[in-house]
């Protein structure tokens, strides 16, 4: 690519990423209840699905700054579709935009593929951990109280365990939306 | 996804401007996040998570139960993890103890009060006056104004290529409910194909009417009447939030 | 001169698309631009439009003056939009708003219209195109014909002095194309017009040119009125000239499907009203009708993927739906694995059928890299390996050039050899030339015409 200049082409690329993100996003939520009946397996199967964003984004644009906007054009239209998470899906948004974005930026947004997408989906996870430390602080006070009182996990534990759990599962769909999104940019 | 698009052809008519209820549905987020006190997310969850529900409910029906169902999770999550503390009451042979009731209370609330804001917005504003609103009141840049716009276009398209991908599957003999990651590939790629080359066309023709000569237009918000109701609503939740007044 | 271009050599990389190619549109002239499926149509329309050589990675070597500006220089062809309007192929592939008064508004804003105005002009607009209380549906809601008519509008309302369209009349019913014609005639006045097209049929009576392109070159100039028009124009692989009327095919197998007082629709509300529709093996019926009257829903109804809301569909054997987009049907990342999974679920290997040895030299590509007429035909041969008892095929022919139309054309006398099928179209060719018997869909009913009725009914619609 020979600039790094947003062209009309490319915003409507960001359009088309925010509409599949979108549908993805939405259907998110419901994955996340289906899978919640298997309790702690509910996070490595279904929470990657909501870092696709910034993924397809960049993947189809390989321009800095895609990762962060497709993301948040996914959540701002998530939020207005609407979905239970109303405005914090915003807040969500920005979060797992920044650090999609800050994979592609450690590679020096040279790489674009599957592999650079695995890695900006895994540090995604990062921005969904941050984001629901401060909207649903209380879950995860609940989760390290009763940790540390049984003596199983200390809070830094499970922070670990939420970490490598988002990260497996942002990799996991990051991986595939990238594929995805690279067969399709002809 | 029902998509809320209003007859009126000249401007909007609303009691209340739509940046105003964008501005007041963030700010009672941003309210809903920073504490914790149950007296005070109930003030929250009352003034605005209320009507949004009932809003909310009338738009997108099954979204609402859906919702008390996420209420209830967490009350069922909270008991198993933490039920401690003194007793606070008891359904039949089960004690509910403080802890989890504190929790689940916060906790609760505080998602009604998400929610609502969320619907108070949704259910009232049509996605094509929140595009326009945000881009010349709120000053959101033009690029990113036009990817928005055009997404809202594509939902409505990127549902019925999803039914013709769905349909090809089924002739082709592939599961109908999608397991694999290799089932889940085969789903978005047409989709994505289809789309992508939609959008690099369409990004063409703007281009061909005239996109890179847009002027930035920032129009001050034209505020009205209602709104006045929002931001003595806004400042009484700020207030109580704050702990200068109420409960 | 509203346009003049002098082309050397224009293309993409080092792909050379259009070489020597002159080009002129004076005020108030209709000018037709035919040729086949990759003669450089398209990409002429880039070229001088200044598209190719500022918004894709494309080149063009030669001089282009349109409307007084260069649109080769970036700054020449920003200033485009505001001399010239642009009709592109597929509606859905340029409407970018989500409603009819966003979308001309948006023509307008951007060139500076105040929002007032704007509002004012595009309403004005709509109506005349006919989409009065139409403003502010869902896009997705309009038909084919009220969607091209919107992109109409949406080029049209700042008054451009020159008009390019490019295969206007894809996608679009006979009843949507009468309209088109009409609309046409009524804002030409002192604007230059330019159609490009391969159809040059439905337009030879109201141009006063017509230029045509063979293999990137230009193949001729004529005047409408020249003899032997038709004969040069197909030649040049236009579609522009007649078709026969085949007599029915004779002995025809059992019925396959079979469908009597059914009301197909969708989520409870019926579309189309079934009295009587029979589809036997060894014919080819097909379903002709406006856009929007749920030709598409009963074929789906047809083959089991919509429930019917009334009644029952007895299906003997099972049924292959092809959509309308060919990407839809391909499943897999590259031509070769699809090959193989064809060859795993129906045993039949691609590359051998007749007519599909170009495959084995593209297996490793992906098929939504294929060019549109290869993702068709490949499409196509995917259907045929399954050896379906019935085959529903939607709008089969949109966008074939007359090459293609003929090789789709043995496909389908292959198909109909062995099952039963079923075809949704516009297009009268078809009608005419491969196709036993027709049901009219129209008003929410289905019932049987006559062949030849159907043939002159597509036959005047457009006119």
């Amino acid at each position: 690519m020979a600039s790094r200049r947003w062209t009309v082409i490319d915003f409507a690329l960001l359009g088309v990423s925010g509409a599949v993100a979108a549908v993805i996003f939405y259907a998110a939520w419901y994955v996340w209840d289906l899978f919640s009946a298997v309790g702690p397996l509910a996070r490595p199967l279904s929470v990657g699905l909501w870092f696709t964003g910034s993924i397809i984004a960049a993947t189809l644009i390989k321009k800095p700054g895609a990762a962060f906007l497709g993301e948040l054009l996914g959540a701002v239209i998530e939020a207005i579709l609407p979905t239970r998470g109303g405005f914090t899906n915003v807040i969500y948004g920005v979060l797992q935009g920044i650090f999609a974005e800050l994979g592609y930026r450690l590679l020096g947004y040279k790489r674009w593929d599957i592999v650079a997408g695995a890695i900006a989906g895994a540090l995604a996870g990062v921005g969904e951990l941050l984001a629901t430390l401060v909207v649903y602080r209380e879950i995860f006070q609940a989760v390290s109280d009763v940790g540390s009182e049984v003596g199983l996990a200390s809070p830094g534990a499970i922070i670990v365990y939420w970490l490598a759990a988002n990260a497996v599962s942002g990799a996991l769909y990051g991986a595939i939306a990238a594929a995805a999104a690279r067969s399709a940019r002809g | 996804m029902r998509s809320g698009y209003s007859r009126r052809l000249g401007g909007s008519r609303a009691p209340v401007s739509v940046s105003a209820l964008l501005l007041y549905s963030l700010w009672v987020t941003v309210l809903a996040v920073a504490t914790s006190d149950p007296w005070k997310l109930g003030f929250l969850a009352l003034v605005t998570g209320l009507p949004g529900l009932v809003l909310g409910y009338r738009r997108y029906g099954v979204l609402v139960p859906l919702l008390g169902l996420s209420l209830l999770g967490t009350f069922l999550n909270m008991l198993l993890l933490y039920n401690v503390g003194d007793p606070v009451f008891s359904i039949g042979p089960l004690v509910v103890r403080e802890e989890a009731w504190r929790r689940t209370v916060s906790l609760d609330l505080r998602i009604l009060s998400l929610a609502g804001a969320g619907l108070l917005f949704a259910s009232t504003v049509n996605p094509r006056d929140a595009v326009r609103s945000l881009e010349v009141e709120l000053g959101m840049p033009r690029g990113f104004a036009f990817a928005l716009a055009f997404a809202l276009r594509l939902l409505p398209l990127v549902y019925r290529d999803l039914q013709e991908v769905m349909a090809v599957r089924r002739m082709r003999g592939y599961r109908r409910v999608p397991i694999t990651p290799g089932d889940y590939r085969s789903l978005f790629m047409p989709l994505l194909s289809v789309t992508v080359e939609r959008g690099i066309w369409v990004g063409v023709a703007a281009e061909l009417r005239g996109f890179s000569l847009r002027p930035r237009r920032r129009v001050r918000p034209r505020f009205r009447r209602g709104d006045l109701v929002l931001l003595v609503l806004a400042v009484l939740q700020g207030l109580v939030v704050a702990g200068l007044a109420g409960p | 001169m509203l346009l003049e271009a002098r082309i050397e050599e224009a293309g993409y990389g080092d792909k050379q698309v259009l070489r020597e190619v002159e080009l002129s549109l004076a005020e108030g002239e209709r000018l037709l631009i035919v040729g086949s499926s990759g003669s450089g149509k398209t990409t002429l329309l880039l070229s001088v439009s200044g598209v190719l050589d500022n918004l894709l990675e494309g080149y063009t070597r030669g001089k282009v003056s349109l409307a007084g500006l260069n649109p080769l220089e970036p700054e020449g062809f920003r200033k485009v939009p505001s001399k010239a309007g642009f009709v592109l192929q597929d509606p859905d592939k340029q409407l970018a708003m989500p409603t009819p008064l966003d979308e001309v508004m948006f023509t307008l804003e951007n060139l500076g219209w105040s929002e007032e105005e704007a509002r004012k002009r595009a309403l004005e607009v709509l109506a005349e195109m006919g989409l009065k209380g139409l403003e502010l549906v869902p896009v997705e809601n309009l038909s084919g014909g009220q969607k091209r008519r919107l992109t109409l509008a949406a080029s049209l309302a700042h008054n451009p002095v020159i008009l390019f369209l490019d295969e206007p009349t894809a996608s679009i019913d006979p009843w949507g194309l009468a309209e088109l014609r009409s609309y046409l005639r009524r804002i030409s006045g002192e604007r230059g017009v330019a159609i490009i097209e391969h159809k040059a049929r439905y337009f030879l009576d109201m141009v006063d040119r017509v230029v045509a392109l063979r293999e990137g070159r230009i193949a001729g100039y004529w005047r409408p009125s020249s003899p032997g028009l038709v004969e040069e124009l197909e030649d040049a692989g236009a579609d522009a000239g007649s078709y026969t009327v085949r007599e029915p095919r004779v002995s025809v197998g059992e019925v396959v499907v079979e469908a009597r007082g059914v009301g197909a629709g969708y989520g409870g509300r019926v579309v189309v009203e079934v009295g009587e529709v029979t589809v036997r093996r060894g014919e080819v019926v097909a379903l002709v009708g406006p856009n929007g009257s749920g030709k598409t829903t009963l074929l789906k109804t047809l083959g089991g993927l919509l429930k019917p809301v009334e009644g029952e569909v007895r299906l003997r054997g099972h049924a292959f739906y092809m959509p309308q987009h060919p990407d839809y049907v391909f499943l897999f990342p590259t031509v070769g694995r699809e090959v193989a999974e064809v060859k795993t679920a129906t045993g039949v290997d691609l590359t051998s059928l007749p007519g599909f040895e170009w495959v084995k030299g593209l297996m490793d590509r992906s098929p939504y890299r294929l060019s549109h007429g290869q993702r068709r035909w490949l499409a196509f041969g995917i259907a045929i390996a399954y050896r379906a008892d019935l085959y529903l095929l939607d709008e089969p022919t949109t966008g074939m050039d007359v090459g293609l139309y003929r090789t789709f054309g043995s496909l389908l006398e292959d198909l109909a050899s062995r099952s039963a099928v079923l075809v949704s179209t516009h297009d009268v060719r078809v009608v005419a030339e491969y196709v036993d018997r027709v049901y009219m869909v129209s008003s929410g009913r289905v019932w049987e015409v006559d062949k030849g009725y159907a043939v002159r009914l597509l036959e005047e619609a457009w006119r």
